[in-house]
Formats: C-alpha cells, sequence, structure tokens
C-alpha cells in the first residue's frame, strides 16, 4: 500500500490540475473574448464536481463514496462535453468547423471528453490504492492541501460571480441573459 | 445557470464547515439541477444548443 500522504497529495494535485482547466476557460473568456457557450458552462459544473469530490478526501479522508462522487461528476461532465462534440462533429459546408478557438487541434469541448475520461481513470486508480479511513473522520490538510482546497473553493466562487455577471440567475443565450 | 453554480459553492462551504451529510444532499441537488438545465438546453425554443 502507497504512503498515505503521497495520495493526499497526489489528490490536492488533481485538483489543482482540473481548476487549471477551469483557470483556461477564464482565459478564453476574458482575454480572448469568447463568451463561454451554454454547453460549455454545464461542463464547468462537472469539473466543480469532480473537484468537490476531490475535497471530500482532503477533508475527510479517503473513502470509497468521495471517489464515487467523483466518478458520478465526471459521468455528467462527460454526457455535456459529448453532447457537444456530436452538435459540431459533423459541421455544414461554409460553416466553421467547430466552436471557439481549437487549443493544440481540438476544440475545449472535445478535450472536456479527455479530462472527464482521465477523471475517471485517476478516480478508479484512486480506489485501487486508497484504504477507507472512518466514516467520521475529520483531517487537518497540509498547507499544500489547504492552499489547492481554497483554490477550488475560490474557482466556484469566481464562476458563480462569472456566471452572474453574463447572465444573473437564468439560463445563458448567446452574448448574455437569455430575452 | 448562477444559482446552480451557487448550489456547487454550497458544496464546498458545507465541506469547509465539516457537514458531510449536508455536502451529499446538496451535491444531489446541485447535479440534479445541471441535469435538468442539460434537458432544458436540448429541448428549449431558445438557441441554446451550442
Amino acid at each position: 500500500m502507497m504512503n498515505k500522504q503521497i495520495l493526499y497529495t497526489a489528490n490536492s494535485l488533481c485538483m489543482l490540475l482540473v481548476c487549471s482547466i477551469l483557470l483556461g476557460a477564464f482565459y478564453f473568456q476574458y482575454v480572448l473574448g469568447e463568451h463561454p457557450c451554454p454547453l460549455c458552462l454545464l461542463q464547468r459544473m462537472g469539473m466543480l464536481g469532480v473537484i468537490f469530490g476531490l475535497t471530500l478526501n482532503t477533508r475527510f479522508g479517503f473513502r470509497n463514496e468521495h471517489v464515487s462522487v467523483v466518478m458520478i461528476a465526471a459521468l455528467v461532465g462527460v454526457t455535456f462535453s459529448i453532447r457537444q462534440v456530436l452538435l459540431h462533429v459533423c459541421p455544414q459546408p461554409g460553416e466553421p468547423t467547430g466552436y471557439g478557438t481549437p487549443v493544440m487541434g481540438m476544440h475545449l469541448y472535445t478535450w472536456g471528453v479527455l479530462i472527464f475520461a482521465a477523471s475517471i481513470l485517476a478516480a478508479a486508480i484512486f480506489l485501487l490504492l486508497i484504504q477507507n479511513e472512518p466514516a467520521d473522520t475529520i483531517r487537518r490538510p497540509t498547507l499544500f492541501e489547504r492552499v489547492a482546497l481554497y483554490v477550488g473553493v475560490g474557482m466556484c466562487l469566481a464562476n458563480t460571480i462569472a456566471t452572474f455577471v453574463e447572465c444573473q440567475l437564468g439560463p445563458c443565450c448567446e452574448n448574455g441573459p437569455c430575452p | 445557470m448562477a444559482f446552480v453554480f451557487l448550489c456547487y459553492f454550497v458544496n464546498f462551504v458545507l465541506v469547509l464547515k465539516g457537514k458531510k451529510k449536508l455536502a451529499y444532499g446538496c451535491f444531489v441537488l446541485s447535479t440534479t439541477l445541471s441535469l435538468l438545465m442539460f434537458w432544458y438546453h436540448t429541448t428549449s425554443s431558445l438557441d441554446l444548443n451550442f
């Protein structure tokens, strides 16, 4: 069995990795001026769900049900991503291929499929390596884990505020709130 | 949309406060809301399906 602390550090690294993807989405939104599409916002929710599952591990110790939260959130997220891939997989003649600017040849929603698939794979690997902590455990995370945890909370708050500014509480249309 | 994000944010706050069962409940709520929003996107007459 691997050293427990290595696994908690790996858990926090996964959290920061997903946060960096959400940060990249903000780069597209605010630096490149690309408004997030409605399905993109839903995919961000899937990523926040993945971060939430990892946060449970940091705060309450490793347990199978925390990892299953990661898997459920990733499955929900990949549903949104695959939907968007299928919408754009066969472009009409004269129309641009895909939605938004591609990164390394793939659009963000295609990256989304890979990220959620990687999350499910990582969760499966965690299930192989972890030992369940008692149900009532409340951990005292290390400084690095605390930083990762608060970055995750910060990303969630930033997305909440950004979406409220863009679309208020209702659904988002192409350039802001729906009429 | 911002309301669903707010639900996710409440998840995190509950985890920080150590309220695990409430956090699970809130996770179920926020995931259900995001799936309902997805369903609304695919069926709405508004142009949301992109």
